[in-house]
């Protein structure tokens, strides 16, 4: 296991960012209610952006975590008890 | 036969065509068939797992969501993006497990994490049985799908038969491999219809998508916020527990797209760009809002968006989407009924030679599509029940997994195997006991007394261990 896996790094928490933000959504005043943005529902609009921050965010996490890491490979396996 | 049958007829017959093609040579170990040597591309394994994310959920559930419950549809987006979260962070972590032990399923993990062949079998029966009728709600929406565009019960019909068939051929010929096939063309049909539905359903409303979204506020400004049986609890409920359930990988299907991966690094630049892929689930949630507008508040939920299509678009267009739609049934339907077979042939079927565990795999296949058609056609609302705790049931893995994936296993095997019971049992008594829950989602609230059950029986487990070795010590102190 590399190095990085073995503990939650500080980075891995910009991830949380679009999780908080979905699960805040029916309480954001702005955002839950008849509210239109763009012409579209502001739910909508709030979730489709959230939906592409959270690529931005794993992006981020991948930018900052994995710089230079060598490529591993899948090598011959052993059986597991069954 | 009219013509939406025919090219919808044809559709289908493609897309196991395609799933084919996948095989190079035949397989001759389970590992093969199910994980391909674990050497897929990021390519490959973008579309395994692109394919999880659109099912007939997509087309039938998630427009008749909108239609009832407003952006309430848009948890689908919320949980969707939370269990990719969660995989970018357990993805890679089971991959080198299962490349380092030799994992092909899920129990496989079980068994292995908790030394414990007993739990290996456990988790493959409740994967197997919960997710038979998920394999079915697969087929029957195909059917439904056939049917409401084509217009012809029989039509439905033959193509459940047609389908699964055909399904079942693709996935015996050329295993995950045909699979991954099988789901290039799935998603390419699914960007081709959802196009031409974002393009067709607002043409068809006077003012476009702006005046539409004005009509629904002024007409039912409820649907624009989270209301009724639709509220706060519901929306944030079932995206924890369906995002966790996706996110650790709790039904077995989704483990041989993450193991056949050929690094961890292919998952994980997949996991970064898949959410901008499900950006594209707001269309059905967009057509199931010009459904209040354009179609009878009586239509069925399920029927909205295949109605809107037959309304807004020439035949040849609808047939388009309809196979679409059979797709988004066939490949999902594939990777499930993989699920169970190897369940059943990998941790719970003897075998003496991995040659007739392959074929005991095969048989598998076989019987579980059967199963599921049959219900299906002639007891739909059998398995019914069941499915009301597959979702739900198969997340009460979820603590066990979490604690599993660390470096040193946290959890012993009792203490697992009774917050599972535990979990499984409460949803049981809260889906059918008569149960007031209000919006909660049932497979949460199990969650909680799983977590406890699990908890205390570890203390406990831990406490004893620890006084048995306290007890050797001074046995041995006494001796020397």
């Amino acid at each position: 296991m590399s190095p990085h896996t073995s503990r939650p790094a500080r980075h891995s928490l910009w991830a949380a960012v679009p999780v908080l933000a979905f699960l805040a959504t029916p309480f954001l005043p702005f955002v839950s209610g008849p509210h239109l943005w763009l012409g579209l529902p502001s739910v909508l609009v709030w979730c489709v952006l959230w939906t592409a921050g959270t690529s931005a965010a794993l992006a981020l996490v991948e930018h900052l975590a994995h710089h230079g890491e060598p490529e591993e490979s899948a090598t011959p396996t052993p059986e597991v008890p069954r | 036969m009219n013509t939406v049958m025919v090219i919808t007829l044809l559709g289908i017959v493609s897309i196991a065509v395609v799933g084919m093609t996948g095989r190079r040579a035949k397989s001759k170990d389970l590992g093969d068939w199910t994980v391909g040597k674990r050497g897929f591309s990021s390519v490959a394994t973008w579309f395994l797992q692109a394919g999880e994310s659109f099912t007939t959920f997509s087309f039938l559930g998630l427009a008749g969501l909108a239609f009832g419950g407003g952006v309430a549809a848009c948890y689908a987006l919320a949980y969707l993006a939370i269990s990719i979260v969660l995989q970018y962070l357990t993805g890679p972590r089971i991959w080198r497990l299962g490349r380092d032990r030799g994992y092909i399923t899920q129990a496989d993990f079980f068994a292995d994490r908790f030394n414990s062949p007993l739990l290996g079998k456990v988790v493959a029966v409740v994967g197997a049985v919960f997710l038979l009728p998920y394999l079915q709600l697969q087929i029957t929406g195909l059917g439904l799908i056939v049917q409401l565009a084509t217009g012809s019960k029989a039509g439905g019909t033959l193509s459940m038969v047609l389908a699964t068939g055909l399904t079942v051929a693709f996935v015996l010929w050329s295993g995950i491999r045909g699979l991954a096939r099988a789901a290039y063309l799935k998603d390419v049909l699914m960007v081709v219809a959802l196009l031409a539905l974002l393009i067709a359903v607002p043409l068809s409303f006077d003012g476009g998508v702006g005046q539409l979204f004005h009509d629904v506020q002024d007409q039912h400004p409820t649907l624009l916020g989270f209301h009724g049986e639709y509220d706060t609890t519901f929306f944030v409920t079932a995206t924890v527990i369906s995002g966790i359930g996706g996110g650790l990988a709790t039904m077995a299907h989704l483990w041989p797209p993450v193991l056949s991966a050929r690094s961890p690094q292919a998952l994980r630049r997949n996991y970064v760009w898949l959410p901008m892929y499900q950006v594209a689930l707001a269309v059905p949630v967009l057509v199931g809002f010009a459904g209040i507008l354009l179609l009878s508040p009586d239509s069925g939920s399920q029927e909205i968006l295949l109605t809107l299509a037959g309304h807004t678009m020439p035949d040849w267009l609808v047939a388009v989407v309809a196979v679409a739609a059979a797709s988004a049934a066939m490949v999902p339907s594939a990777a499930i009924v993989m699920g169970i077979s190897t369940l059943v042939s990998r941790n719970l079927l003897p075998a003496r030679t991995e040659r007739s565990r392959l074929r005991a795999n095969h048989v598998c296949v076989v019987v579980a599509a059967a199963l599921a058609l049959v219900l299906g056609l002639t007891r739909p609302d059998l398995l019914g029940n069941l499915l009301l705790l597959t979702y739900g049931g198969l997340s009460q893995l979820a603590p066990a997994t979490l604690a599993a994936l660390a470096k040193k296993n946290l959890l012993g095997t009792i203490p697992a195997l009774l917050g599972i019971v535990t979990g499984v049992a409460v949803l049981a008594w809260l889906t059918f006991g008569g149960t007031d829950i209000g919006t909660w989602d049932a497979g949460l609230i199990a969650l909680a007394p799983n977590l406890v059950v699990t908890v205390v029986a570890q203390l406990v487990v831990r406490r004893r261990t620890a006084g048995a070795e306290r007890a050797t010590t001074r046995k041995e102190a006494v001796a020397a």
